[in-house]
Order: C-alpha cells, then structure tokens, then sequence
C-alpha cells in the first residue's frame, strides 16, 4: 500500500515572513539608538535644562514587553561631568565653575558609527530574506 | 504513483524539507543580529571584549552563515523549480 501524501505546509512561505519582521524591528532599534546618540552630541554643549542643572547623558536600552514586542527604554548616565573655570559663563557657581555635560563626543561618535553598522546588518538580512522570498514564489 | 512524486522520501518532499531548515536557520540568524546591540552606549571596550571573550555572539560569523544559508536555499528552491518542470514536461508530453 502506498504511504499516504503528507498535507501540503506552506512552511517555506511562512517561515520566510519571520526574518522580515525581525530585522525591521531591529532597524528601526537601530534608528531609535541613533536618534538618542545625535540627541545627546546635539547638547554636549547645554548647560541649562528646564530639569535644573547641565544635560545629563541618555542611553537607549532594548528590552521586550510582557508581549514579546521590543521596547526601547531611555536611562541617564549618571556619571559627573566635567567642571571648567568660566566666571563670566551666566551659568557659572559662586567659586565660577560651570558644570557641563558628560557627554565625550567622540565616544558618541563611535557610538554612532557602531549603531548604524549594525542598521546595516538588519537591512543585509532584510534584503536576503526578501530574495529568499523571491525566490520562493518562482518555484 | 503520486505519493512516489511528493510523498515521504521523494526528492520534491526532501528539497521541501531543505528549504523549511534553511528558512529556519536564517530566522535565527535574523534574530541573532536583531537582538546584537542591546543598547545604545557600547564603548565599553573592555566589557565587550570579556564579552566576546565569553559569548557566542560574533557578528560577522552571523553574517557568513547569512551567505551561506542563502545559497543553500536559493539551490534547493533551482532543483525543486527544475524537479517540478520535469513533472510538468512528463504530464504534457509522457
């Protein structure tokens, strides 16, 4: 007696639209990092902030919700910044130090070289996922 | 007869189950790139490289596998085109 014929699974298919949603999320992870970096080289220089104080460094950090989607949440880099001597600065304190931000512009640099690297990356996998699928629908 | 054609142990039925697996491993590989970089701050040079040091994670071995797995499934979607266009002539032609 012949084997029965296995139900068709159109798996290949299905399979397929997994990477896509993955790597978008990841580009658009990506694209939410690069925002808070150039957010925080855009005020590198701020002395003032309507919280009180000189601008205080933001990170991204990536996580999931209870549902499983990617979260970005904002932290503050708590680390002091640096301190110069500016007694005319409209900011300056009673001894004429004028607390700036810490925020190092290089490291942001970098930080922003190795994010969209990484964009690039997702979008690779992005483009390949949708050969395969291309591909897929020639059979 | 059919089942001889697409059933278990037939050659569409195992090129079926190639392109299944390589979609599985490049939605791994799409994972693991996605999930790379888990936050924005990352010049913590010397964290990283004990991380490296340590983890599995390798991003350009990610990326060699990416190749890979789609060469793999781009040859296994050829033969299964070319098995089916056998089919095809012999249903027309036989």
């Amino acid at each position: 007696m012949a084997s029965p014929v296995p139900p068709y699974s159109p798996r290949p298919l299905r399979g397929l639209l997994g990477p896509l949603g993955a790597s978008a999320a990841g580009m658009s992870r990506q694209a939410r990092f690069m925002e808070v970096i150039s957010n925080n080289i855009a005020n590198a220089e701020t002395t003032r902030t309507a919280e009180g104080g000189a601008y205080k460094r933001q990170i991204a950090v990536a996580g999931t919700d209870a549902n499983g989607n990617p979260t970005t949440t904002i932290v503050n880099d708590t680390t002091p910044g640096e301190k110069h001597y500016d007694p005319g600065h409209i900011d300056a304190d009673e001894n004429g130090y004028v607390q700036y931000p810490n925020v190092d512009l290089a490291t942001e640099t970098v930080d922003l070289m190795i994010a969209r690297r990484m964009h690039d990356a997702n979008a690779t996998v992005f483009q390949s996922a949708k050969e395969m699928l291309r591909r897929a629908l020639d059979i | 007869m059919i089942s001889g054609l697409f059933g278990p142990g037939s050659v569409t039925n195992t090129l079926r189950g190639g392109l299944e697996e390589a979609s599985a491993t490049h939605k791994v590989i799409a994972d693991r790139v996605a999930n790379a970089l888990q936050q924005s701050a990352s010049t913590d040079f010397a964290g990283q490289l004990n991380a490296k040091l340590g983890s599995e994670e390798d991003i350009e071995r990610d990326m060699t596998s990416l190749a890979d797995t789609q060469l793999r499934y781009d040859a296994t979607a050829k033969l299964l085109q070319s098995s089916y266009a056998e089919y095809r002539s012999a249903i027309r032609n036989g």
